[in-house]
């Protein structure tokens, strides 16, 4: 080094010294920031994985052209944990060993929607929103159809995929 | 002016934080202070690593037995950078003890400590009790036998002196090393001593700045310079290396993960991290009423002498040749702490290896895919897959429920008829031990898999084998060093013939003469 003895203040030697410290500690911060970054976004970005689930429904007992509602139980990770979750499909049967599976979340602000039996409607609660059996809207502020999830029908078991 | 430049200085007019920041970065250093001041920097940058890790590990960490240790394979495995997360702040902690005893001899070697810095000097030695306090707070926190095992070591230590029952009650929180235990060092270690630690930084800073750095033992010709940008360079450079360093331990090398804490393994060789393996050595020289010397009396009189040094060496020399009585002090201490963790070190027996897979694991990892597992645990079944349970229940919970799944999962109508052997049972827990540790199975040969699963099926129903299996019968893990090949097949085809009071079943008819073979030839290797 030997700059402690130059006799005289060098502004163009005193600027790059300033520029290797704050280029190393940017490059210290970045790589901290990188790895404390990543592990703090990392969850809440990453994707699930898609898999085939059963449905405890035969198709034998679904009704034509009215949708019945089956729960899933569906093991999910929950950060370190291990959960179960409940989840609830809409099946409709939309001919021969057809299904289509609706999920009930209303579109409009995610309400749990019903089969209301006498109007032949699936209903929202919150806000009125009226669908028909395959989830097409009818009436009210939802502004999308129901979203269907792909089913696969194996001999008598259904399975949604999710 | 561009509104940038106008804001800041708004910002100044209202705040003065240029000067502030002139203050702080301008302090006009010596001619002659050279590299070796660079020591308290590099601590500095470590601590600032160390806390910003800290905080992000606090979001994933959870202070209870239940789920601590999960939470700390979360980070490490499904975490993006979460291995060297928590790498850079496992490495950091040894960097840091190593960083601070070095700059403390640093302070000694050139005299720092005298008049007028002797309370700078006092807050220093709080500084490394207080790193010393997030060690040992530290390596509780991921509940495994480890940490388990070295804080049940800890609490008695501290039951043995006086108050003891008071001061382990203290530490202990509890009845028993557990929930309660955790939590308090968990708040010990991210509330009380962080607070306590910023609180003395800022002083040591404080008083460093108000005496000036204690510069060159002899006068050097020169003119001073401020520390920014001209000593700060030196300093950026040293925790750069540093820092690099630490980086490359977080990356290369896995911060290790023992099994979960077992209070009922008596298998578990406990041993501290290396920077408490000298005073663990030190109590094996003071047995029994001799004790509180090695756990109280010695560590008192070190810490003593390092509060009163600057009061005992008055004298204003600060060459350490003319500072015999304290080099040699120093050297002494240094030394006799340097050979205690060798020799510490050198008594560490080596740890079963994980990675490892002996026979029941291999074996249990076929068990599994037997249909009476798979009937329930499947995705969307009636249980968890099992290679996502990993171990919740204890051991004899899931040998009960191979066993027979009925009588443990009483809801479950379809559970499968006829579980499944002991020794099968053993061989999937062991199995499920692996998950837990998640060590990655192995490629194995053919042989070895026909061995583990007649091993798993048949033997480890009363065999031991690499500690794993019954004991109504020897231990087979070495049974090749005083039985060859001939007896083992005879002995293991019809043991009555060998000897006529032979307890053991004859497995003449049940093994093909391919496994027999197998089994024999695994068996003669095990010397």
């Amino acid at each position: 080094m030997g700059s402690e003895h130059s006799p005289t203040e060098e502004p163009g030697r005193r600027q790059f010294f300033a520029r290797i410290v704050k280029s190393l500690q940017a490059v210290i911060g970045a790589v901290v920031g990188v790895v404390a970054g990543g592990a703090i976004l990392s969850p809440g970005l990453a994707r699930r994985k898609e898999d085939w689930f059963p449905v405890g429904t035969d198709i034998g007992a679904l009704i034509d052209d009215a949708p019945t509602a089956a729960t899933l139980r569906i093991a999910r990770e929950d950060g370190y944990n291990q959960v179960v979750e409940r989840r609830v499909v809409l099946l409709v049967k939309t001919g021969e060993g057809q299904v289509t599976a609706l999920d009930p979340t209303c579109t409009h602000l995610g309400c749990r929607v019903s089969w209301d039996s006498e109007s032949k409607e699936l209903r929202c609660p919150c806000h009125g929103g009226i669908y028909d059996h395959l989830g097409m809207v009818k009436s009210g502020p939802p502004p999308a159809p129901l979203p269907r999830l792909i089913t696969k029908v194996d001999g008598n078991r259904i399975f949604v995929q999710i | 002016m561009s509104l940038p430049t106008r804001l800041l200085d708004w910002l100044d007019s209202r705040t003065g934080w240029r000067t502030g920041r002139r203050t702080l970065l301008e302090e006009p250093i010596q001619a002659g202070v050279g590299w070796w001041f660079v020591t308290g920097s590099i601590l500095l940058m470590l601590l600032t690593v160390q806390f910003v890790t800290g905080v992000v590990l606090a979001m994933f960490y959870v202070p209870a037995p239940d789920h601590a240790y999960d939470s700390i394979r979360f980070i490490m495995e499904r975490l993006t950078f979460g291995h060297v997360l928590r790498g850079l702040h496992f490495f950091g902690a040894s960097f840091i003890v190593i960083a601070a005893v070095v700059h403390m001899l640093r302070v000694v070697a050139l005299g720092s400590y005298k008049n007028p810095r002797e309370v700078t000097w006092l807050t220093g030695v709080v500084l490394l009790l207080l790193i010393l306090g997030f060690a040992l707070t530290g390596y509780l926190l991921p509940w495994d036998q480890k940490a388990y095992w070295a804080t049940t070591v800890t609490i008695n230590i501290a039951r043995s002196g006086p108050l003891g029952y008071q001061l382990a009650g203290l530490l202990q929180g509890g009845t028993s090393l557990g929930s309660l235990t955790l939590l308090r060092w968990y708040a010990a270690h991210v509330f009380l001593l962080p607070a306590s630690l910023i609180g003395f930084v800022i002083a040591h800073l404080f008083l460093m700045r108000r005496h000036g750095i204690s510069g060159a033992l002899r006068h050097v010709e020169g003119v001073a310079k401020p520390f920014y940008p001209y000593h700060a360079l030196k300093d950026t450079l040293a925790g750069s290396t540093v820092f690099a360093v630490l980086l490359t331990f977080a990356i290369v090398f896995r911060a290790p993960l023992d099994p979960i804490a077992d209070p009922s393994d008596a298998g578990y060789v406990p041993r501290p991290e290396w920077y408490f393996l000298s005073l663990f050595q030190l109590l094996k020289y003071f047995p029994g009423p001799l004790e509180p010397l090695a756990t109280m009396v010695i560590p008192a009189l070190v810490v003593g002498l390092l509060v009163l040094l600057p009061f005992l060496d008055r004298r204003p020399d600060r060459h350490f040749l003319k500072r015999p009585l304290v080099t040699a002090g120093f050297g002494v201490i240094g030394l006799a702490i340097v050979v205690l963790t060798y020799l510490g070190y050198k008594d560490t027996p080596a740890h079963a290896n994980p990675a490892i897979w002996g026979p029941l694991p291999l074996a249990g990892r076929t068990f599994v895919r037997d249909e009476r597992c798979q009937a329930c645990h499947t995705p969307g079944g009636k249980a968890s897959p099992l290679e996502d349970i990993r171990i919740r229940r204890d051991p004899e919970w899931i040998i009960a429920h191979a066993r027979d799944p009925e009588v443990i999962a009483p809801g479950s109508r379809e559970a499968p008829r006829g579980g499944m052997s002991e020794g099968q049972a053993r061989s999937i827990l062991s199995y499920m031990r692996k998950l837990r540790a998640g060590v990655e199975p192995p490629q194995v040969s053919e042989d070895t898999k026909v061995v583990s699963l007649i091993i798993g099926r048949y033997c480890s129903n009363c065999h031991m084998i690499d500690g794993e299996g019954g004991s109504a019968a020897p231990d087979l893990s070495r049974v090749g060093a005083t039985r060859d090949r001939d007896w083992l097949r005879n002995w293991i085809t019809n043991p009555e013939e060998v000897d006529p009071f032979a307890n053991m079943p004859a497995f003449g008819d049940t093994l093909t003469p391919a496994e027999m073979t197998a089994l024999v030839d695994d068996l003669a290797r095990r010397k």
